[in-house]
């Protein structure tokens, strides 16, 4: 009888430890239900300070990013902020803005950019400026593109567009990276 | 009184108006004045201790001074060679002038030239390779202390934008060698740049066979010129010798002192006389395609062909500041020495090496790279760890003997 208690402590320790850990992050992705009204469709080029993507929830601060010493854009300090590559054009200008967002964090807890996958053509994406103002955008296509460099989402001679960029595919242990980045396109509203 | 009072101000205010509305707009460009050389100015070489030499056989056009060091120190020299007058102090070759007040004076007013030279602002900061680049007037440094025209980069051009009294200072901050002119290197001038209103100041300077240098170095010690190079302008030594192989130094000409609104035909531009407009139908280039190619270069291709095959590419790394710019014969270039890994702003206009036309909309080229937003999915290998312990588990389980 004493030799059948060992094995089982094997069985019932993990599956409870599962469970638990299932149970959290069930938990966690169901956070931040927020919804927000908006003055739409005037153009301006302050700096952005606040984007609200309602079909994902995302309701969050924008920073000013740069570039990083290996070339790659910056990301936020923290997974609940988004970030502007500010070497670019501004949201409202001619050309395309970027803005990044972290997948996940450091403790695996998802970022602000974790649902970014569902946004379908035409969700709308919500820019504020500084000076109070709001701009439209609306989602075009999204692609996934391997790291580096992908000019194309960082330029353009035509037109106004915001491009959200985060992180997709698999985990890479040995470069610290995921396989993939996932970028989505959005056109301005006029 | 108090009329009297109110009359002043408004004649203050009036002045003050006048100014606003008549001053000329400035160029994008902080212009600087040129650097004062005082009576340092007749002399094409100048140095301090402990030597002038030169293996034959060097012309020069233009005073040679060597002051604190005696007059011995000038060897290989003679009057002959010279279109000017050597001074000297005493001890040296007899047709030499010995005049030590006046060699004293030319020194302190080279050091005062010096000085004025590397406090002048704002300063930009840019590649230590000036071969193949085009700049426009203003103060220039390197990022990395050092400046160089290496063989075969092309050459370095000047580019004075139809203004006479253009300024080109560049500041070398390293001791010892900071100015390198590789073999056959050229400094080339355009649109009405002169080479008295180019300054280097370095502290030594290398002038290597063949080279076609324009300026005056400033040098806090030596400078050096290799055999067979052509200079137009002076080296000028504060503290250590000038040595010259076979070399032609010929002071500069004085700068046409037209001012830059008049009519390019006028005296003093001689390139400009053939200067004619880019038409108006030459339509602004738009960037078809770019990318890049290394951390440090990019390549693009522009469009469309309207009349002119010659471009100037404009880039810098920021939108606006265009801090360097090249000439390209053709619909494509490959821009090298780029800051690694910076994302790069370019823009285009037709160009006959003389005008420049409209720029075409600029773009960021090539970068930066994709942002890393992610971390180690740790969810995942949490579970792989729970799973692994059923596993291992139900193995023993099986294992275990019954009883």
């Amino acid at each position: 009888m004493k030799l059948y208690v060992r094995p089982l402590l094997f069985i019932v320790v993990p599956v409870v430890f599962s469970l638990l850990l299932l149970f959290y992050f069930v938990q966690s992705t169901n956070k931040k239900p927020v919804s927000q009204s908006q003055v739409l469709g005037i153009v301006s080029t302050g700096l952005p300070v606040h984007l609200t993507i309602p079909a994902i929830n995302v309701n969050a601060n924008i920073q000013y990013l740069g570039v990083t010493s290996k070339g790659d854009m910056e990301v936020p300090n923290n997974t609940l902020d988004t970030g502007w590559f500010k070497l670019g054009p501004r949201p409202g200008e001619t050309g395309s803005a970027v803005i990044a967002g972290h997948f996940n964090g450091k403790n695996g807890e998802p970022g602000v950019f974790f649902n970014l996958y569902k946004l379908k053509e035409g969700d709308k994406l919500y820019v504020e400026d500084d000076k109070g103002t709001s701009l439209t955008f609306a989602v075009r296509e999204s692609r996934t593109y391997d790291p580096g460099y992908a000019e194309e989402v960082f330029s353009s001679n035509d037109g106004t567009h915001l491009n959200l960029v985060t992180c997709d595919g698999v985990w890479d242990g040995v470069k610290k990276s995921y396989s993939k980045r996932l970028v989505v396109f959005a056109d301005i509203v006029p | 009184m108090k009329i009297f009072s109110k009359i002043k101000f408004v004649a203050l205010l009036l002045i003050i108006l006048v100014q606003f509305v008549f001053v000329p707009p400035q160029r994008a460009y902080a212009a600087q004045s040129t650097v004062s050389l005082g009576t340092a100015a007749p002399f094409a070489i100048l140095a301090g201790t402990p030597v002038i030499t030169d293996s034959p056989t060097s012309s020069i056009t233009g005073n040679v001074g060597l002051y604190p060091a005696a007059g011995s120190g000038i060897t290989g020299l003679i009057c002959t060679q010279v279109t000017g007058t050597i001074y000297a102090r005493t001890g040296g070759n007899v047709c030499f002038t010995v005049d030590d007040a006046l060699l004293l004076a030319a020194k302190n007013d080279l050091t005062a030239a010096y000085t004025d030279a590397a406090g002048r602002t704002p300063v930009t900061t840019i590649n230590t390779e000036l071969g193949g680049h085009t700049l426009v007037p203003g103060v220039y440094a390197s990022g990395a202390t050092t400046f160089g025209i290496t063989a075969g980069a092309g050459p370095l051009v000047l580019d004075a934008q139809g203004d006479p009294n253009a300024v080109f200072i560049f500041e070398v901050a390293a001791a010892a060698t900071g100015l390198t002119v590789g073999p056959g290197s050229v400094v080339s001038l355009a649109n009405g740049a002169c080479a008295s209103n180019i300054f280097w100041r370095v502290d030594s300077a290398a002038i290597d066979t063949t080279a076609v240098f324009k300026g005056n170095i400033l040098a806090l010690n030596s400078i050096s010129v290799a055999n067979g190079a052509n200079i137009e302008g002076r080296l000028l030594a504060r503290n250590g010798q000038v040595t010259l192989i076979n070399d032609t130094i010929k002071l500069p000409t004085t700068c046409a002192t037209v001012t830059a609104t008049s009519s390019l035909s006028s005296a003093g531009a001689p390139s400009s006389a053939y200067c004619q407009d880019i038409s108006e139908q030459v339509v602004p280039p738009s960037i078809i395609e770019s990318k890049r190619v290394s951390p440090t270069s990019i390549s693009l291709s522009w469009g469309p062909y309207s009349g002119i095959n010659v471009f100037n590419v404009e880039y810098g790394l920021t939108n606006g500041s265009w801090l360097y710019n090249t000439n390209v014969t053709g619909f494509s270039t490959t821009i090298n020495s780029l800051p690694a890994n910076q994302p790069i702003w370019v823009r285009i206009a037709a160009s006959n090496y003389c005008t420049i036309g409209d720029y075409g909309q600029s773009k960021l080229v090539g970068g930066p790279g994709l942002p890393n937003t992610g971390f180690a999915p740790r969810e995942n290998n949490m579970w792989y760890i729970p799973m692994a312990i059923i596993f291992v588990g139900v193995f023993v389980l099986r294992l275990s003997p019954r009883h």
